[in-house]
This record gives structure tokens, sequence and C-alpha cells, in this order.
């Protein structure tokens, strides 16, 4: 059997509306956002914490990674994040994320999940308890 | 006295040519309608052939697609040394799954 033509990719315009989504994520929460599509060298937690660690502020970054081929599917949280998006909305993310990709939708998915982290990240706003 | 004007075509004028039925038809229907076809096929035809996005059963290939990521993508993270690499791994969280 020869070997399986790729798929055609993102359109341009799901491009633009996973970038849409990362800014509106940004917005949210004041946390930078990033996602990696493609294929992980290597073991994709190492990989994913590799391309984590690689980014300007890691410690303030949410960084999700998405390889389509092997099915798996990294998010990981700098320490700064931690503190406001606890693993456990994490994983309710990557769950929603993998109902998502099982129904076909590879970009839909990726908006949803950076959507559900921005949203479980979003400070609360602080009152003005000093004044009278 | 009023009364109406007339005029016949000036001699000096070229004979009109004969414009047939079917002439007629061609000038007046054929042609645009050609027309309208060939622009309604440049309109649909790349319509039909544009992509219609990766699902996530397709296969993905080489593609590398990092949005947020920093300028020199992937490459950059390959000079994370692998103590800044420890260091990081013993601070971050996050989670993993399959589909």
């Amino acid at each position: 059997m020869g070997p399986v033509a790729a798929g055609d990719g993102f359109t341009p315009e799901q491009r633009h509306d996973i970038d849409r989504a990362v800014r509106a994520a940004e917005t949210v929460s004041r946390y930078e956002f990033s996602v990696y599509v493609g294929a992980a060298e290597g073991e994709p937690h190492a990989f994913a914490q590799r391309l984590h660690a690689a980014l300007v502020t890691p410690d303030r970054s949410v960084l999700v990674m998405v390889d389509p081929d092997a099915h798996s599917l990294e998010i990981v949280t700098g320490t700064t994040v931690r503190r406001v998006l606890p693993d456990e909305s994490v994983r309710l993310a990557i769950a929603t994320m993998q109902s998502t990709f099982e129904a076909g939708d590879l970009a839909g998915g990726i908006k949803r999940g950076v959507a559900l982290l921005a949203d479980a990240a979003r400070q609360p706003e602080l009152l003005h308890t000093d004044e009278p | 006295m009023l009364a109406p004007a007339f005029a016949d075509t000036p001699a000096a004028w070229p004979a009109e040519p004969h414009v047939s039925g079917w002439d007629f038809v061609v000038v007046l229907l054929l042609f645009p309608l050609g027309v309208f076809v060939l622009v309604w096929l440049a309109v649909t035809i790349p319509a039909f052939r544009r992509s219609h996005g990766q699902a996530s059963g397709e296969p993905w290939g080489d593609r590398r697609e990092w949005f947020g990521g920093p300028r020199r993508g992937v490459d950059a993270a390959d000079e994370v040394t692998p103590d800044a690499l420890a260091a990081s791994e013993e601070k971050t969280g996050g989670a993993s799954g399959r589909w």
C-alpha cells in the first residue's frame, strides 16, 4: 500500500479563526496562549515542554500542542498561569477538545479548547476595598 | 399652419444591412447568455475546488503550524538547554490526552 496523501491543512479561514481565538484568549485571561499543530519530535509530553520553554514568557504562557497524526494532545501551563488554571480545568478542556476532534473538527476543537482555558484562567476583578 | 415634419434617410448614407431573425437571436440572446455562463463558471469552479480544510481524521503530514509561537518557530525549541528544560518541567502544570 502506498503512502497516504496528507490532508489539506488549515484553510486561511480556519487559520484566521484559530489566530483570533488565541488573541481573544489572551485578552480575556491576560496570559499568553500558543497553539502548535504538527508532529511531535520524540515523546509528545517532552516535546510540548520544550516548546513551552521556548516561548518568550513561559511562566505566563499556556501551550497547546496537537499532533493530528499521532492523535495526541498536550497542554502545558506556566508557573504563574498554573495558580489560576489548575490541572483539573486543563483536563476538562482536553476532554472537550477530544470529543470535538473525534467528531472530525480539528480547528473547532482547538478553538473551543483555547476558549475554555481562557475562561478558566480568567482572573476575578479586584474590588477596590480601600475606598470608603 | 402646423404640420408634422418628415425626413427620409439621406441618400449619401450607406444602405442598412439586413438583420435576419437568427442574427437577432445570436447578438441579443445567445451572446449575453454565453458571457453569463462563462462568468458563472469562473466563479463557481474555484469555489468547488477550494479546500474544505483539515479534518482531524486526515493525515497531517510534515506541516507545522505554531500560532502565537516565537518568530523562529520550532528552531527556538532546539535551543532550550537541558537545565532550563528540567527546571521548567518541575514547575509547569497541564495535562495530556489522546483521541
